[in-house]
């Protein structure tokens, strides 16, 4: 896929990296929708909808790991469920 | 830009999940005929990196952040179809297991980021080619268009569902999705220019066949 294989794991180690660290490398700015709902007043119209896990933690008593390993896992899952569809996508 | 439950009603909802659904499905038939094998781990990496990119939120300016949207770098590295299942399958992702986008709302933001997002920026980039535009120029403005046509789409499903009033979003939407569009355009730039050093000549990017076809 890459001219050379230190490519790709240079790659895989710069998303484990965003992932890992995004509680301590993501701003805490609310997002443009965000503001524009604050600033609109009707932020406080959003409601908690169902989800495996809230926000991006996991339970863990540490807001490091708790967050890190949300991020981790929803990259890893990304990451099967594309090679699945993929899979599938060429098989014909 | 990912809208929670809550925001839009439910006419807006099922609408917006009709819409993505049979958008998808049309393009799941057209890529079963063109979608090759060596695609697969490109899919599954492009992935797994738009992912990790959606979560670092980067300050803009005012009090106010953004991230990567990533579907024109998806449309510009694997053709608008496969980044449209790309982005797809985040915001699933993010709204089942994180809540990052509301399950009702889903449909929307497939619609305004896995459709509108990857589809704005494929008519733009095609066309600022046959203008024979740099490369790197192309992408920035792509980038940063097709995010404003996106957040736009948000606003008219915000004020369909009668939440708040088009004119007074409209251009807020725009004004900081301006901004974020900005960063989207040179981060999906850079990020290209990585691959266009480091990707194997046997595979070739989407957007290096004087534009970008549409499969």
């Amino acid at each position: 896929m890459l001219k050379n294989n230190k490519y790709l794991y240079l790659i895989i180690a710069f998303i484990a990296f965003l992932a890992f660290l995004n509680p301590i490398l993501s701003s805490s700015f609310p997002d443009g929708l965000e503001k524009v709902a604050e600033t609109k007043s009707f932020i406080n119209q959003a409601q908690s909808s169902f989800s495996l896990f809230e926000d991006y933690s996991i339970p863990i008593n540490n807001d490091l790991l708790s967050g890190g390993a949300a991020g981790l896992l929803g990259v890893i899952v990304s990451y099967l469920l594309l090679l699945k569809i993929g899979k599938i996508l060429s098989k014909n | 830009m990912h809208i929670p439950d809550g925001f839009l009603d439910l006419k807006t909802c099922l609408t917006t999940y009709l819409m993505s659904g049979a958008a998808l499905s049309y393009g799941i038939k057209k890529l079963k005929n063109n979608f090759s094998e060596k695609n697969i781990p490109v899919l599954g990496i492009l992935g797994a990196f738009i992912f990790a990119a959606q979560m670092i939120n980067i300050p803009i300016g005012f009090g106010t952040s953004g991230h990567l949207m990533g579907g024109v770098l998806a449309m510009l590295v694997l053709g608008p179809w496969s980044a449209s299942l790309i982005i797809t399958s985040i915001l699933v992702i993010q709204s089942v297991f994180f809540m990052d986008g509301g399950i009702l709302a889903l449909g929307a933001n497939v619609l305004n980021m896995a459709l509108i997002q990857v589809w704005a920026g494929y008519f733009i980039y095609n066309f600022l080619t046959k203008l024979n535009f740099s490369e790197k120029l192309s992408i920035i403005i792509t980038g940063l268009s097709a995010t404003v046509i996106s957040a736009a789409f948000a606003a008219f499903e915000l004020s369909f569902s009668n939440i708040v009033n088009l004119n007074l979003i409209l251009g807020a939407m725009v004004g900081w999705h301006t901004l974020i569009g900005l960063m989207e355009g040179v981060i999906t730039m850079l990020v290209l220019s990585y691959l266009n050093k480091t990707i194997s000549t046997q595979f070739e990017l989407a957007y290096q066949k004087g534009g970008v076809n549409n499969a």
